[in-house]
């Protein structure tokens, strides 16, 4: 069976370890993490990814961007994109959206609620490269 | 006069004959229509009263009857059992809920508890801290109080949201943050939703504790906006940083302490091995 | 009252786009540029009562932008605010060394932009 797989974009190691630890209840995927924007890309370009979860604020190139770069690129332009931030006002998550982002949690997260959006996308994402 | 003649009496009488006769006749098939209706309607009685009819519709009916009975009852079955695995299914959806709140919570104590211990150097146990507060808890504005020995104060050592130098000294026992340092009792704000920043009345204190001595103390000073209230997992989770946290610094410390010296007693050697 | 004139200058486009949006939103007349070359011809043709900076760009960095621009009196008088996306000691003593004004942290929020628009303008 392939294997599907997730970018962790996430300064913070204690974020970064949570989520990849609950990310290892979803079926057939596999984590690659990154540090920031620009370790993201570097990701991104060095293999093919299905699914992208970003913190915003991270040194060098923060969430916001990235969400934005990704979404230059023609290789992720349909990648779903989640962002996971402590930034809960209005005017952030319409700037994520705006960008592309496909979906917004704040933190702190519930890990059972991550793996259900997770595990949707995922699901799309098989199905939508079954039908192509 | 002629035979033609209406008015001839012979010709009437003849009529009349006619007509007694007709008449006659019918007559007698009336009589004799009426005694077959007679006989008919005997029999017909005859027939209603006799079981035979009676008998014939419930020869059919029973079966029937039966049968139905049959069915509500297997209705009235089904029912009970769909009513059954209904309460069964509300039963572990609530369960599956309470057990994935569960998996939740033990998911952060433990990657806590991992980050905590994974490293000697302070000031990266310090940093882990922030973060478990900042991701993991919510808060928005804190600080790491130490236990300084020699003074008997906590002096904070780490602030998030916070100007560090705006934090106060804290002699052990004074104030909020001094008085639940030194009972080792975790103090939460009861009403979150009207608690405003105040530093001398912090929202949490989580007594830093190695055994049962005090070794510092975290206090929260504000929440992120979406972060309405405590929930279960922050309660472990303060328990959890009152042990691991108070563990994790004094082990980095010591750590620190002891490379110090040992690069001092290297530095030592060096000079004297020198010549 | 006139609108204040922001001059914002991020490589990003879409970004770029989104963030002249916000500020237009919040009363201000905006200019984007993508780099520091055009930003410096956007001085020359109009001058901002602030420019906000992103510390990352390309070819001329937005620190050296900010150095000329403190460095030629016709716009050394206006307040520079620099874009970054973490606080560091770092950037904060770079900054500080080609006569910043201001660091805000990227994705900026408005009410940052605001507060310190008025901080530096009154």
């Amino acid at each position: 069976m392939e294997c599907q797989k997730i970018l962790v974009v996430e300064d913070s190691p204690t974020m970064r370890q949570l989520i990849t630890f609950a990310l290892k209840r979803v079926q057939n995927a596999e984590v690659v993490e990154a540090t920031d924007g620009v370790d993201g890309l570097k990701r991104l370009a060095a293999d093919t990814f299905d699914l992208v979860i970003t913190d915003i604020n991270m040194p060098i190139m923060d969430g916001i961007k990235l969400v934005a770069m990704i979404r230059k690129d023609p290789a992720y332009v349909d990648v779903p994109i989640l962002v996971v931030t402590t930034e809960g006002a209005e005017e952030d998550r319409d700037r994520a959206m705006a960008l592309g982002a496909n979906a917004y949690m704040t933190k702190p997260v519930q890990t059972g609620r991550l793996i259900e959006i997770c595990e949707q996308f995922l699901k799309e994402r098989k199905a939508a490269a079954e039908r192509a | 006069m002629s035979p033609s003649d209406p008015q001839d009496p012979s010709q009437r009488a003849e009529e009349f004959l006619q007509i007694f006769h007709k008449g006659a006749e019918f007559t007698q098939e009336l009589l004799k229509e009426n005694e077959r209706l007679r006989y008919r309607l005997l029999e017909i009685e005859k027939e209603a009263t006799s079981g035979d009819r009676e008998d014939t519709l419930a020869k059919h009916l029973r079966p029937l009857q039966a049968r139905i009975d049959l069915l509500e009852n297997e209705k009235r079955e089904f029912e009970r059992r769909l009513r059954d695995v209904e309460e069964e299914n509300l039963s572990f959806a609530t369960r599956y809920v309470e057990i994935e709140a569960e998996n939740n919570m033990l998911a952060n104590l433990y990657i806590a508890s991992f980050q905590l211990h994974a490293t000697l150097e302070f000031s990266e146990v310090v940093r882990t801290i922030s973060e478990i507060i900042i991701n993991l808890v919510g808060a928005e504005a804190f600080a790491v109080y130490l236990l300084e020995e020699k003074s008997g104060a906590l002096s904070p050592i780490s602030a998030e949201g916070l100007d560090l130098e705006n934090l106060p000294v804290v002699p052990l026992g004074e104030g909020f943050l001094g008085k639940a340092v030194q009972r080792q009792d975790l103090y939460l704000e009861k009403d979150v939703p009207s608690y405003t920043l105040n530093l001398e009345r912090p929202m949490v204190v989580i007594p830093l504790c190695l055994g049962d001595r005090p070794v510092g103390g975290i206090a929260v000073y504000g929440l992120l906006a979406q972060k309405e209230n405590f929930s279960k997992v922050d309660f472990e989770l303060f328990r959890l940083l009152g042990g691991h946290a108070a563990t994790a610094l004094s082990a980095a410390r010591l750590h620190t302490l002891s490379a110090r010296k040992l690069s001092t007693m290297q530095g030592f050697i060096d000079l004297l091995t020198q010549k | 009252m006139a609108k204040k004139k922001v001059l914002i200058v991020e490589d990003e486009e879409s970004l770029l786009k989104l963030e002249s949006i916000l500020l237009t939103t919040k009363g201000y007349e905006v200019r984007g540029v993508a780099n520091g070359r055009a930003a410096l011809e956007a001085l020359e043709a109009e001058l901002p009562d602030l420019v906000l900076l992103d510390v990352m760009l390309p070819e001329m960095d937005g620190f050296e932008v900010c150095r000329r621009i403190k460095n030629d009196p016709k716009t050394a008088a206006i307040p520079v605010v620099m874009l970054t996306a973490k606080k560091t000691a770092e950037d904060m003593a770079k900054g500080d060394e080609v006569g910043a004004d201001r660091y805000i942290t990227k994705p900026f929020k408005s009410v940052m932009v605001i507060e310190t628009m008025e901080q530096l303008l009154s």
